[in-house]
């Protein structure tokens, strides 16, 4: 399978009053196309950060200190070989991958929606950044089939007229003419084929996402609906302009049991459908088994294990994933075992392995040596001193 | 085995009010008619989904919201409540009812019921040393002062893996499973029989719940307490307690014995709710049973039950009537008229 995202030795620091917080210690990680990875931790492990970095969201007092993030999925360029560093890219560039290439959903749908903005104008914003040209020329289409059907001699010079603006727009969205014909109170009327096509397609990825009644949900705005619809307007937001990779940054943690079978059935069946990347972050082991291909687990910025899905359940290797795995409660589990200490301080983490204070199987090296990620088996990779050959 | 706690037809109707002059125009039956008796020593979950009304039933035991009918009994014997069954002595029943509990009678159950709540940021006063919050209660009943209150707060904080070190500390400087620990140590301090645990661990990350309800088993068995654990975690539930409550929308569907109700659930409300659940495990395959539509708004609930618009074997029946939660054997309660028939 060809690779479509890859994060070289990524470090993000926070610089803060009370010091630097290391929050990812040099991540390694790699997304084939069509496969979904899931990245399981606990809170304050920079799965978060990681999914921010990759699109260059951190704000001050964050800063990437280091590192590469290759993108291979970039439409119009066949950079196929190297791939594209999104890191060192201009942000004009990074502006057309996300939502368009690179798309991402977050944990809490009532924040990640503009309270003030309709839902249909949500949706509709992804198409109206993106696919300029393509709605412009299905709104040509649309004004030719109307002028044909009308009679009216007035009616059909306005259509002209239209159509004209548009076919200006297909060369310059924003040129200094469009945006002053914009603001013209009766000229603007242009704009509603615009919108029409817009809502077009988003009444259909509505409809795709399974909600009832699409054509007066558009209208809505998101105090409106629940938990449930929320996340699935924020991923027809998301989706609206087919990217080919998808991040989800625990999409289904804020909501019930019932609507998160069902928002994971949708996620899994858009997977088959549209041949869609996944980078799911979760600290939910379940939510993982359902629905990812491959697993990495994060402790304290970095990555501790990765390996696919049946074989980390099976032979789990870092004592952390161990430790982890006996604390979920189960079906069948009679006894919870918990991980002595705490998570510990990223202004001050341990040193060399940040587990080691924690670890029932701690060596001497390893409070002085950071263990590198090494495939320890057939695409089975462990960060642990414990299984470093050599 | 004595049954501690009773509630009988339990209601909680909140009032909406609209209009020019404010007048009632409905209400939101939170809580919509709840039978249930919890034992001593037993730990009895409450599951349901968010809206349900759990925690609007964990308040009104407490007396933290009035109710709107129904009644609550608390450590009454069973001789005494069956003679107010039996409708006669009203007296009786004024006298033991919790739910009509005034001053000093109030003031005094509230030492033997305590409750521990969902968020720790937001249930511990963020201006209060540690010392000083889990002094409160026992201020408050006036149980102990001076040298012998801070000796007890120091146990305290030891029975829940905290030390003294951590007196003059705030609870800003803990992390959350460490507050949680604070909370529940708050919630011991006047030695209760009967403590409500509401959603204690769905703000913690998986390992820290691992500690926490550990914890509180081993506080169950050293100190005799009874829990009413309250969760939306099926899988939580599975682990801690001994029977298992299932609520929708205001009203209990189902009751059981843990075992039996994750090996043979009745009521299709349950049977979803455990499909749902996602298995960390990959061998196993579940037949996941995805139900339709949203949980419907509590203020006008459908007609007869309340489950039958997403119900997959709805009948005729279940439009018209709502069925009475009848016991099928084992003391296992089901609310539906599939399996009532």
């Amino acid at each position: 399978m060809k690779k479509l995202l890859e994060i070289q030795n990524l470090k993000t620091n926070f610089y803060t009053y009370e010091g630097v917080v290391k929050a990812l210690d040099g991540i390694n990680l790699d997304i084939k196309e069509g496969e979904t990875l899931g990245v399981v931790g606990e809170t304050g492990c920079g799965k978060s950060v990681t999914a921010l970095s990759i699109l260059r969201l951190i704000l001050p007092p964050g800063k990437v200190e280091e590192g590469k993030v290759l993108f291979w999925g970039k439409r119009k360029l066949s950079v196929r070989d190297t791939g594209i560093d999104l890191l060192s890219k201009e942000e004009v560039f990074l502006r057309e991958v996300r939502g368009n290439e690179i798309s991402m959903i977050f944990q809490e749908p009532s924040s990640s929606l503009n309270p003030v903005y309709s839902i249909g104008d949500q949706i509709s914003e992804s198409f109206l950044l993106h696919q300029q040209k393509e709605l412009c020329r299905a709104a040509i289409k649309e004004i030719e089939k109307n002028i044909k059907e009308n009679s009216f001699f007035l009616k059909i010079f306005i259509y002209r007229l239209q159509k004209k603006i548009y076919k200006k727009m297909l060369d310059n969205f924003n040129s200094l003419g469009i945006r002053f014909l914009s603001i013209l109170p009766l000229v603007n009327r242009y704009k509603i084929w615009l919108k029409k096509e817009a809502t077009k397609r988003v009444v259909d990825i509505l409809a795709k996402l399974g909600v009832p009644d699409p054509e007066r949900v558009v209208e809505r705005y998101p105090h409106e609906l629940s938990g449930g619809m929320q996340q699935r307007v924020v991923i027809a937001i998301a989706l609206a302009c087919n990217p080919r990779l998808l991040i989800a940054d625990e999409p289904t943690s804020n909501l019930d049991v019932t609507i998160q079978a069902q928002i994971l059935d949708i996620i899994r069946r858009l997977k088959e459908k549209l041949g869609l990347s996944i980078l799911f972050i979760t600290h939910d082991l379940g939510v993982v088994t359902e629905l990812c291909d491959r697993v990495a687990i994060m402790y304290a910025g970095n990555i501790c294990e990765i390996a696919k899905v049946k074989e980390l359940f099976k032979k789990p290797l870092h004592p952390y994933t161990k430790a982890l795995m006996n604390s979920v409660p189960t079906w069948k589990r009679k006894d919870l075992e918990s991980i002595k200490g705490n998570v510990p301080n990223l202004v001050n983490p341990p040193g060399g392995c940040r587990f080691h204070p924690r670890c029932d199987y701690a060596l001497k090296i390893c409070s002085r040596e950071k263990p590198k990620i090494q495939e320890v088996e057939n695409n089975h990779w462990v960060a642990c001193h414990n299984f470093i050959s050599g | 085995m004595d049954v501690l706690l009773e509630i009988k037809g339990l209601k909680k109707y909140y009032p909406i009010l609209g209009g020019v002059f404010k007048k009632k125009i409905g209400e939101v039956k939170a809580v919509d008619g709840v039978d249930l008796k919890i034992k001593k020593n037993e730990c009895f979950g409450l599951v349901g989904e968010s809206g349900c009304g759990k925690t609007t039933l964990a308040k009104t035991i407490l007396r933290l919201l009035e109710i709107t009918a129904g009644s609550i009994y608390f450590g009454v014997p069973e001789k005494i409540r069956k003679e107010i069954d039996s409708r006669k002595f009203q007296k009786l029943k004024k006298k033991h009812d919790l739910s009509t509990f005034k001053g000093k009678r109030l003031k005094n159950v509230r030492k033997k019921i305590q409750i521990v709540f969902q968020d720790p940021s937001s249930s511990l006063n963020p201006r209060m040393l540690v010392k000083d919050i889990v002094a409160e209660p026992i201020k408050v009943h006036k149980l102990a002062n001076g040298r012998a209150l801070r000796e007890r707060v120091g146990e305290l904080l030891n029975y829940v893996g905290l030390t003294t070190d951590h007196f003059f500390r705030y609870p800003h400087e803990f992390s959350g499973g460490q507050r949680q620990r604070i909370a529940i140590a708050r919630a011991l301090a006047t030695s209760p029989d009967f403590i409500v645990l509401d959603e204690p661990t769905s703000a913690l990350d998986v390992s820290v719940q691992a500690q926490i309800l550990n914890l509180l088993s081993n506080l169950q068995k050293n100190f005799n307490l009874t829990y009413l654990f309250i969760t939306h975690h099926l899988l939580v539930v599975k682990h801690i307690s001994n029977r298992v409550g299932v609520m929708y929308l205001g009203k209990l569907v189902e009751i059981a014995f843990t075992e039996e109700l994750f090996k043979r659930s009745l009521h299709p409300y349950t049977q979803a709710l455990l499909s749902a659940i996602p298995i960390p495990d990959p061998e196993i395959k579940i037949k996941r049973m995805i139900l339709k539509g949203e949980v419907p708004s509590p203020i006008n609930p459908p007609s007869g039950c309340r489950f039958h618009p997403r119900c997959p074997y709805v009948m005729k029946k279940c439009r018209e009537e709502e069925p009475p939660l009848i016991n099928v054997g084992n003391n296992h309660y089901v609310a539906c008229h599939l399996i009532n028939k």
